[in-house]
């Protein structure tokens, strides 16, 4: 009995002493600034975004401090979803291909005619324009591409880097030969596989035939389906699933892994972005990039667009430090710092300077040309995009895995198109 | 014979054995991996780590802004457990002792029927009622639907448990002049003491792990709970294990602590209440 | 007159029993009625009318090929999932209510598990689990000369895989069930009938058993129950994949919310609402049989 009492009380004790504690704490916390917090959430982790913010915190000029919070990925769409839905969120709201959704929810404060929002080009506005209102302003231009390891091509007689599709089976398959695992992919939460997929579909149907010009428009209202459309070209890119390049090990591995494992020249090819640059380069081997291909090597086009644009909240209870948020965001520095937090990546603003590493080379003439587009941002002008792209990007588990066929891929997109429509 | 008692014993204990250690070795690797480097927990994921370091501790503790998340996780599972015990055990209470009239026994048939029914499947109606009554994204939210949830269990066990308080007791104190709510409060409830601890034990470990209903209802991250600070933290799955280990500890440390002191109440049979109920 | 006195004397009883009520019926109530009335409107984010859909939501519900997927999902993972731990659970509780040396110790060591949040189980098993080279269980799979094993990025074997580390965390909530229950069956009824001369397996099935039917029922309704509002670990584990395999009815109901599409979303609901009824039906059914039979 006297056992019994003392744990009680210990447990009370440490609890209390816990309350003290943690009250004590906040307190501090929330004397450390005079300055008011504006907030903001994105899937940039805290040490992608610190330089970033430390460029956003000096153009405020410490009227303001900028609140920020990382949200993964993957739970980025859910987690703000439900926020804004709650009435409320951040201050400064951040989303990519989704952005056009939060105006149509009505989720955003128009801010046509901001002082703010000249320099920036018309591209960059894709996404945050509706009609002739602008609901927000873009960051960067980002593109997806194929990482590849030039020592170990060369070490293997590969003195080329692939051109088309075809070539760059034709590299897998020498590389195998040879005994080195040619490509890895981190599907248990990637979406590198379906830009490969979707990469592929841009050079050899959207943009290069008739219908593909103007399929994905004619989709999204719901006039055309993916399926008896897309299914042959899914069928040629499956090769790299049929030779067992993409495969099932891969459905159970992340993305964070398989970018580890070409650091460490486990794998030869690695898909991704821009945004891992300073990740490779820090890594101090041989690397560049080429193209996600089609089977031309002339007129190449890449997927990409604005990466994430940023409007005000409607329902911010902290408006001026919103708008002051907003244009330290749209500023010359700040869009300067995102580049150069995503070597190679792109500006819409006037007056940034990007700069185009030698690791670029081949991508260098087809961003020149402005060839860059993706789908998913087409699919928004009646849809919420990603949501249909999360469900390419679950389908794709299937495909890798051998258990969905290509077919089955293109009419599990149709069934969740149609029941996320707007109208 | 005695032999034959002595082999099935031997037997036993190592059934037992090899299930204790199939139970601990999770727990064990979690513990030691939050002191190692992902290199050296991929090559040698059981030894003992090669140093002690604190550091990744220290690390998860200001990442997972953990004094605040621990107070708003406290004060939910605390205010909603006495919350719970104080109206269950009043409900059950009358549900118990009023059971002759057909009213009541068509209240508590409707309090049963949420055992049988999750909440989660009307979670888009109770949006809806917490925004309307401006609860939304505020603690009192979360506590007044864990109260509500947890009250079907908590009073059919209490009004179960009710039956064996002699009534007699109530009747003296009647007598002395009490009234009904002091009856309760002074005779009663005491009495009640064998299943209010299991009330409160259960409760405290469901609503301190519940992730739904801080997860849709709290947004804003001042008022987050300590597993939405796991879930910031790790969902996305990463590679950086020193920083990600820790963070799991301390996200299961309280309740693991709340275990050690009440271990012996509760497997002790604390649970059984809910059994004989 | 005498409705009025007896109103007056039970006054006291009403406010006792009203907050509670209060609280139940505006929280769990009310929004059950608000879902069922909204699975028939295609209330969405991005159109702020409400208007009466018919049951266009429940067409979509049946169309959709993933919903079948889910639904399968739920229920298997909570049949097997409940059964694998009572038969776990039950022989353990058996064995540590003998009078072994250190039973206490084994006691509080199963149960341990039961108290870690689900959420972070789920993240420590999927290190364990994991296909890369790091991923332990595999690690000893290799020692043993076998064949590494894709656990979570197989859909096949991956809701297996769900299912076991929730047996593992959860069967000692069960043992502890079970011997609180153990505690009420008298010796006497035991050493009757040795004298009857009756084996330890007899005792077993004719005495143990029926004397812990309070015990299995508490644990086969809760189980079952929470079972099917499977949530937390599948969002750790798996998020619901590969290719939606392991997705279960509470993992796209969500899915559907943060997509905002409100009006099916509900329509998810009130499906799970139907299940867990005709689940709960079938469980009290079968019990009640069992109990008149015992009781006999």
């Amino acid at each position: 009995m006297k056992c019994k009492k003392a744990a009680g009380m210990i447990l009370s004790a440490a609890m209390v002493a816990g309350l003290v504690g943690t009250a004590g704490g906040t307190t501090v916390m929330a004397e450390a600034g005079d300055a008011q917090t504006v907030t903001f959430t994105c899937w940039y982790d805290e040490d992608d975004m610190a330089p970033i913010l430390e460029v956003i915190n000096e153009k405020l000029g410490g009227d303001y401090v900028v609140e920020y919070t990382y949200v993964a990925r993957n739970d980025y769409n859910n987690v703000l979803g439900t926020q804004l839905a709650a009435g409320e969120g951040p201050d400064i709201i951040a989303d990519g291909t989704n952005f056009p959704a939060r105006i149509k929810a009505g989720n955003l404060k128009e801010i046509t005619g901001a002082a703010y929002l000249e320099g920036i080009n018309e591209a960059g506005f894709a996404l945050c324009k509706d009609g002739d209102k602008v609901y927000g302003v873009p960051s960067y231009g980002w593109f997806s591409g194929v990482w590849y390891n030039k020592d170990i091509f060369e070490e293997n007689g590969i003195t080329e880097a692939p051109k088309t599709f075809d070539e760059l089976v034709a590299a897998c398959d020498t590389l195998a030969e040879k005994g080195v695992q040619p490509m890895g992919f981190g599907l248990a939460d990637g979406d590198t596989a379906v830009h490969s997929l979707m990469g592929y579909l841009e050079n050899d149907f959207y943009e290069t035939s008739e219908e593909g010009k103007t399929f994905d428009e004619a989709f999204a209202k719901g006039e055309k389906k993916m399926d008896g459309t897309i299914n042959d070209y899914v069928k040629q890119w499956s090769v790299l699933i049929e030779k067992g390049y993409i495969n099932d090990t891969m459905v159970g591995i992340s993305n964070e892994q398989a970018l580890n494992d070409f650091i460490a020249g486990k794998t030869a090819i690695f898909n991704g972005g821009p945004w891992q640059y300073t990740n490779l380069k820090e890594a101090g081997f041989n690397f560049g990039m080429i193209p996600n291909l089609g089977s031309s090597a002339e007129n190449q086009y890449l997927n990409g667009g604005p990466a994430v644009s940023f409007g005000i909240n409607v329902n911010t209870k902290n408006e001026e430090g919103a708008e002051k948020l907003m244009e330290a965001l749209a500023s010359v520095e700040v869009q300067q710092a995102f580049v150069d937090a995503n070597v190679g990546g792109f500006s819409y603003k006037e007056g940034v300077t990007v700069d185009m590493p030698e690791e670029y080379e081949a991508v260098k003439e087809i961003l020149e040309n402005g060839n860059v587009a993706c789908s998913w941002d087409r699919w928004s002008v009646n849809m919420p995009s990603q949501s249909l792209f999360d469900e390419a990007v679950a389908q794709m588990q299937g495909l890798a895995a051998g258990s969905l066929t290509p077919d089955d891929f293109a009419k599990a997109l149709d069934i969740k198109a149609d029941s996320i429509r707007y109208e | 014979m005695k032999r034959k008692a002595i082999l099935s014993n031997t037997a036993k204990y190592i059934v037992m054995s090899c299930i204790a250690l199939i139970v601990l070795i999770p727990i064990y690797y979690l513990i030691v991996t939050t002191f190692k480097s992902s290199t050296e927990a991929a090559v040698s994921p059981m030894s003992l780590p090669s140093a002690l370091d604190f550091s990744g501790y220290k690390e998860a503790f200001t990442a997972m802004q953990y004094p605040r998340a621990f107070r708003n996780t406290f004060i939910i599972t605390l205010t909603s457990v006495v919350g719970l015990i104080i109206v269950a055990s009043m409900c059950g209470y009358v549900l118990n002792r009023k059971s002759k009239y057909k009213i009541t026994n068509a209240v508590f048939l409707l309090i049963l029927s949420g055992i049988m029914f999750p909440y989660q499947m009307s979670i888009l109606g109770l949006y809806k009622v917490i925004q309307g009554f401006h609860l939304m994204n505020s603690l009192a939210g979360v506590i007044l639907i864990d109260i509500a949830i947890n009250i079907p269990f908590a009073t059919f066990l209490i009004k179960s448990f009710v039956t064996t308080i002699p009534i007699e007791l109530e009747e003296a104190a009647r007598i002395d002049g009490a009234g009904t709510f002091r009856t309760f409060w002074t005779i009663t409830f005491p009495l009640m003491k064998p299943i209010i601890a299991t009330v409160a034990i259960l409760n405290t470990l469901t609503i301190w792990n519940d992730f739904i209903g801080p997860l849709y209802f709290l947004q804003s991250r001042e008022k987050d709970v300590i597993l939405q600070e796991v879930y910031r933290n790790i969902g996305q799955f990463s590679t950086d294990w020193s920083s990600l280990f820790p963070m799991m500890v301390l996200g299961v440390l309280p309740l693991v602590l709340f275990y050690v002191f009440m271990q012996r109440y509760i497997i002790g049979g604390v649970m059984s209440g809910s059994v004989k109920g | 007159m005498n409705n009025k006195v007896k109103m007056k004397s039970n006054l006291p009883y009403i406010l006792m029993a009203v907050p509670a009520l209060a609280i139940f019926i505006t929280f769990f109530i009310v929004p059950l009625i608000f879902t069922f009335t909204y699975s028939f409107s295609n209330w969405t984010n991005y159109s702020p009318e409400i208007t009466f859909a018919g049951l266009g939501n429940y067409k979509k519900l049946l169309a959709d090929t993933t919903v079948s997927i889910g639904i399968k999902n739920s229920l298997v993972y909570a049949v097997v999932n409940v059964l694998l731990q009572n038969i776990i659970a039950l022989p353990v509780a058996v064995v540590l209510n003998s009078k072994l040396k250190g039973r206490n110790f084994y006691r509080a060591i199963y149960f341990c598990p039961a108290v870690l949040s689900t959420l972070v189980v789920g993240y420590l098993w999927k290190f364990l689990l994991s296909a890369s080279d790091y991923g332990f269980v595999n690690q000893v799979l290799n020692k043993l000369g076998l064949d590494a094993v894709n656990f979570l990025g197989n859909g096949k074997i991956a809701l297996g895989a769900i299912i076991l580390t929730q047996v593992w965390q959860w069967f000692g909530w069960a043992m502890v069930i079970y011997l609180g229950n153990l505690q009420s069956i008298s010796d006497d009824l035991y050493e009757a009938a040795s004298i009857d001369g009756a084996g330890t397996l007899n005792k077993f099935w004719h005495i143990t058993i029926p004397g812990l039917a309070p015990a299995i029922k508490i644990n086969l309704i809760t189980g079952m129950i929470s079972g099917l509002k499977v949530f937390d670990i599948v969002m750790s584990l798996t998020n619901g994949g590969p290719a939606h395999q392991t997705e279960t009815i509470l993992t796209l109901m969500f899915q559907k919310f943060s997509e905002g599409n409100y009006g099916y979303a509900s329509s998810f609901g009130i499906a799970f609402l139907v299940i867990s009824m005709i689940l709960a039906c079938i469980l009290l059914g079968a019990f009640g049989k069992w109990e008149r039979r015992l009781g006999q």
